[in-house]
């Protein structure tokens, strides 16, 4: 997924949760929303992108979420298919 | 029509409301009956049928044919039952020989100014005119004088000269024909027009011997007058003189099964009136707890399309989208699908394919559809149409009332003393919804809107809006606040109420940034183009006109900020006690049929059915014991997220039932594009739709007079759906999901829906007690419906929020980043019109194509003439993601720089034109908001002509061999 869109939906969380009364609650909120609802895929592309990049346009909230926004785990989850031998690996950071 | 085969009695008034009974005596019976209720009435209920002709149930009294006269012992004469209300001791005789001779007269007279070619006519055996002739024992007519004057019926009189009173049978109505040489001026049409509809379509026009039934003004016909065909003129009619097309040209049916409408999310009970195999007519059910008895154009005329002979009923499969299809046995489709399925799998993940379930299926099939998802597929990637609909409904409701729900049913708006509506266009969205709501704003309730555009409620015959706030497009939260800011600045709020039942903290903190100046009417005046004044007023008016209900649609959540405008809706009804009563809430009014139940069936790709998260180990427990597999604690994609997925690689396989997301979703260009980098696209659906035309596999849909389940309606519902009528293509809906999942290694063997609906009841809390028995025996049951509500719940939040305190949210103003500049200075929002019905794969396949063939582009006179640009011209109406060409219409419905369409046809494709914003919680498309440029233009666009070959070549189809 293109980074600059993830970055985009990001920021429109957080010019939500910049209005909470706390900076706490703001930081909590915005992280758990993208844990909420982000496939682990695009936390994972949104991890790496902001990694990668730090001129991406991400608001100071995001950026200082992002310890708090789960990383999904090495294995696909539980019991997944196995991967015919020769196969791509499952890794959303090589894909373009 | 009276319908003897009807399943419910005709008791010719409506039954008082008063408290207080009155017992009286109708021919020796006692009888009780509310006070106010009328002599016919209290003798139906005593099952002693009064004659009458004018008299019906749905309508108020009327007292104009003579038939129903009684006798009341110590009364002088012979009073109409129909008008005459019953009083304490009352003795009522309805057959004297005084009584008997009276009524005979009268039918005579009836009589001797009606064709007696009952044998072929279209009413034979049900036409209450004939009934009662037989039922006074009419045997002569003695009138010949009226022949010779000239009667209403013959073309000619007795001389041979043309008669002047004869007038031509109207056929103009594509559903229905106006016969008025049969008409017995009963009014019972007129009345139903004005009270069931609230049109005021229809007038007797002259008096006396002149007195006819007038469509509109003298020079229309049904057609071209006001009519909106909702049919309740038809059902009122006691003759043929209002009568379905369908009964003329098949005769009357035989049979009724009590079913639900599979157009809007009103979900309106029809019965379904049958000739062995053969729909004749549905017909409202007055036993409907949705609809009472009413009904619109769309689900009382325009089922057309289930019999239409575009219905694809063999499976089809294509290894490339650019080949022909291939019809093939339904082995052979679903082994297809399912090797391809999970070559994709094993190629990309197992999070690399998912569904898409449909809201307009049943309760039973959406189910069955994410368990496919979340048991076989083993990923959470499921999602609905609900997600480019209500889903910041779920999200606000949920956040701030513990529930993603409308908190009413519709019967509430009768008790409704202020109503405000919030980006929804009810007459033409809602309509059966709308004729109650315009019923009660005709007792004198007080109307609201807020809406960019003037839509029909704002005036209407009778109905005139107090208020109405032409917001901006993409305003709604400044709105919203500035309402809130008016009722505490004013200190307007129910102070009582929030300290009982909200959550005291987050209150607090609400009001320190609500009373912010910023918030202030005339601070957002600027932003929002609405009127300070008239902003305050309305606030006053919601927060202390009484009763206050909030209506809202699609222009609310369908955008950037859409989740924020629900939050702060919930909260103004919070800050106004106006939760937990009759007559108030929060009403969601949901698009499709079953939006609402496809969401409480788990669609979401973050949530279980009963809308509770993945990542919640005790709700997986619950479903892994169920379903005997482990369930992803990961939330899945949405749909938005699927394209994006699509176009990066990691997302190759969908499941798609009964949805055309290539013409539903915004940017055209942009799902075509990701659907076509899919290397397996599966449509289960009625027609080749859109979306098909990039699918591989082609899975025959089931209608809903097909099978057998459940939908849920807006106001949480579940009506029932009954199968009339074996499936077309040999399997419903749930049968072919089941043989798809078997396909792909699953084992399930559910032999009848209920089956599956027991399931959902043992999963899920909210449906604990339901069972087609229990449906079966109260007609339909509202969520939650368990223990604690065992006859379900017709308002929510009675004691307290579900949540526990009601939670108020800061909702701050964020301008959408779709913006207006130079290159697209106006803005483009959409939304739908009465007689068709989204994107139109149903409605287009009928006779409502008479009132909308092509969707057409409204703009205000200012921006028409600025760009040169007359009534009837094809423009060019371009945004930053495309372009596509229509007709423009010019109107003042629209404020100065805003430019409105409709999205029902594929070859307009204005979803070409709106962009991928979406709202921040939940990637709702922000439909509603499109900068666009408008320009004179010669005829489509290129992209219109790529488009039509490109479809024309993807429908393709080679028959199988024989």
């Amino acid at each position: 997924m293109q980074a600059d869109k993830l970055v985009r939906m990001a920021n429109q969380i957080s010019l939500f949760m910049e209005s909470k009364p706390s900076d706490d609650e703001a930081l909590e909120g915005l992280a758990a929303h993208i844990n909420d609802f982000w496939d682990p895929r695009m936390r994972q592309q949104f991890l790496v992108a902001m990694t990668a990049d730090p001129d991406l346009p991400a608001r100071d909230l995001v950026r200082r979420a992002l310890p708090l926004i789960a990383v999904p785990g090495e294995d696909d989850g539980p019991h997944a298919p196995l991967s015919p031998v020769g196969s791509e690996p499952i890794n959303p950071a090589h894909r373009d | 029509m009276t319908i003897p085969l009807s399943l419910t009695d005709d008791h010719g008034t409506k039954r008082g409301s008063a408290e207080t009974m009155v017992t009286l005596s109708v021919d020796g019976m006692e009888v009780s009956v509310p006070a106010g209720t009328s002599i016919m009435r209290a003798a139906s209920e005593a099952k002693i049928k009064v004659p009458k002709l004018c008299a019906t149930d749905m309508l108020d009294a009327f007292g104009s044919c003579r038939m129903c006269l009684v006798e009341i012992e110590g009364r002088p004469g012979t009073p109409a039952s129909c008008t005459t209300p019953v009083a304490e001791g009352m003795k009522v005789k309805t057959q004297t020989e005084r009584l008997k001779k009276l009524r005979k007269g009268v039918m005579e007279l009836y009589i001797s100014d009606h064709p007696l070619d009952c044998l072929t006519c279209a009413a034979n055996g049900d036409c209450e005119l004939q009934d009662m002739a037989g039922a006074v024992g009419l045997r002569d007519v003695r009138y010949d004088t009226v022949a010779e004057k000239g009667n209403h019926f013959a073309v000619r009189n007795n001389t041979g000269e043309h008669n002047p009173y004869y007038l031509p049978k109207d056929a103009s109505n594509p559903y229905f024909d106006y016969d008025p040489s049969k008409c017995i001026v009963c009014s019972r049409c007129v009345r139903a027009c004005e009270e069931v509809q609230g049109t005021f379509a229809l007038t007797i026009a002259g008096r006396g011997w002149d007195s006819r039934v007038s469509a509109g003004a003298s020079f229309d016909d049904f057609l071209s007058s006001e009519c909106v065909s909702c049919g309740a003129c038809v059902q009122a009619c006691p003759t043929a003189t209002l009568i379905e097309k369908s009964v003329v040209e098949t005769g009357t049916p035989e049979r009724s099964v009590v079913t639900t409408c599979a157009y809007c999310g009103v979900g309106c009970s029809f019965e379904a009136q049958m000739r062995g195999g053969e729909l004749v007519r549905m017909v409202p059910y007055k036993d409907g707890q949705a609809n009472r008895g009413h009904s619109c154009v769309k689900g009382r005329f325009a089922y057309g399309y289930a019999e239409h002979k575009d219905r694809i009923l063999s499976p089809m499969i294509r290894d490339r989208i650019e080949e022909p299809w291939r019809e093939v046995s339904w082995d052979e489709a679903l082994s297809f699908a399912a090797s391809r399925l999970k070559a994709v799998q094993e190629k990309k993940g197992r999070r690399s394919i998912g569904v898409i379930t449909s809201s307009r299926c049943t309760n039973e099939e959406t189910y069955l559809v994410q368990k496919l998802a979340r048991a076989v597929f083993r990923n959470n990637n499921t999602d609905t149409c609900a997600r480019v609909c209500h889903s910041p409904t779920g999200y606000g409701l949920g956040q701030t009332y513990g529930t993603s729900a409308g908190t009413q049913d519709f019967d509430s708006v009768e008790q409704a003393d202020v109503v405000l509506v919030i980006g929804a266009n009810p007459t033409d969205g809602h309509p059966v919804f709308a004729s109650r709501l315009k019923k009660r704003l005709r007792e004198g309730a007080k109307l609201i809107v807020v809406d960019p555009r003037r839509i029909d409620l704002v005036k209407t015959p009778h109905v005139k809006a107090a208020h109405h706030l032409p917001l901006r497009p993409g305003t709604n939260v400044a709105v919203v606040t500035a309402m809130a800011h008016v009722i505490v600045t004013e200190n307007l709020q129910d102070q009582a109420y929030i300290d009982e039942r909200c959550d005291t903290d987050a209150f607090a903190d609400y009001v320190e940034f609500v009373k912010d100046p910023r918030h202030s009417p005339e601070a957002v005046e600027a932003l929002t183009g609405v009127p300070a004044e008239e902003l305050r007023a309305a606030a006053r008016l919601y927060a202390t006109g009484g009763n206050a209900a909030i209506y809202y649609g699609l222009g609310v959540t369908e955008h950037s900020q859409g989740s924020t405008t629900v939050i702060g809706i919930a909260n103004l009804a919070m800050l106004t006690g106006n939760v937990g009563k009759e007559g108030a809430g929060v009403n969601p009014l949901r698009g499709q049929n079953n939006v609402q139940g496809s969401c409480d069936m788990g669609s979401f790709p973050h949530e279980l059915p009963g809308y509770r998260h993945v990542k919640n180990t005790d709700v997986r427990q619950i479903f892994e014991q169920q379903w005997g597999v482990e369930i992803d604690p990961e939330p899945g994609l949405r749909i938005p997220n699927m394209f994006d997925a699509a176009l990066d690689g990691s997302f190759g396989g969908l499941y798609c039932q009964g949805e055309d997301i290539v013409q539903s979703d915004p940017d055209t260009r942009h799902v075509v594009a990701a659907l076509s980098a899919m290397d397996c696209v599966i449509v289960h659906d009625l027609f080749l739709n859109e979306t098909s035309n990039y699918a591989h596999v082609f899975l025959p849909g089931s209608s809903f007079l097909e099978k057998d389940g459940t939908f849920t309606n807006a106001e949480r519902r579940i009506n029932p759906v009954r199968r009339v009528m074996a499936p077309k293509a040999g399997y419903a809906d749930w049968e072919v999901t089941q043989m798809l999942a078997n396909a792909m290694g699953a084992n399930w063997t559910y032999g009848h829906p209920q089956e599956i609906m027991a399931e959902i009841a043992a999963t899920t809390p909210s449906f604990a007690n339901v069972t087609y028995d229990l449906l079966d025996k109260k007609g339909s049951v509202q969520w939650p419906c368990n223990e604690t509500h065992p006859e379900g719940t017709p308002m929510m939040h009675v004691d307290g929020f579900v949540r526990g305190k009601g939670r108020f949210i800061r909702t701050d103003y964020v301008a959408t980043e779709e913006k207006t500049g130079p290159r697209f200075p106006l803005l483009l929002t959409t939304g739908r019109i009465l007689s068709q019905y989204n994107v139109g794969a149903q409605t287009r396949r009928t006779a409502n194509t008479i009132w909308h063939d092509q969707d057409v582009l409204e703009i205000h006179p200012h921006d028409a003439e600025n760009r040169g640009v007359r009534e009837g011209d094809w423009v060019r109406l371009a945004s930053r993601a495309g372009e596509t060409t229509l007709r423009a219409t010019i109107t003042d419905r629209v404020s100065p720089g805003v430019v409105y369409t409709t999205f029902h046809h594929p070859d307009t494709q204005a979803n070409v034109v709106t962009t991928d914003n979406s709202d921040w919680a939940t990637n709702c498309p922000e439909y509603k908001v499109t900068a666009v440029q408008v320009a004179p233009s010669n005829g489509p666009s290129a992209w219109q002509d790529d488009y039509s070959d490109h479809s024309e070549a993807s429908r393709r189809i080679i028959q199988a061999a024989e």
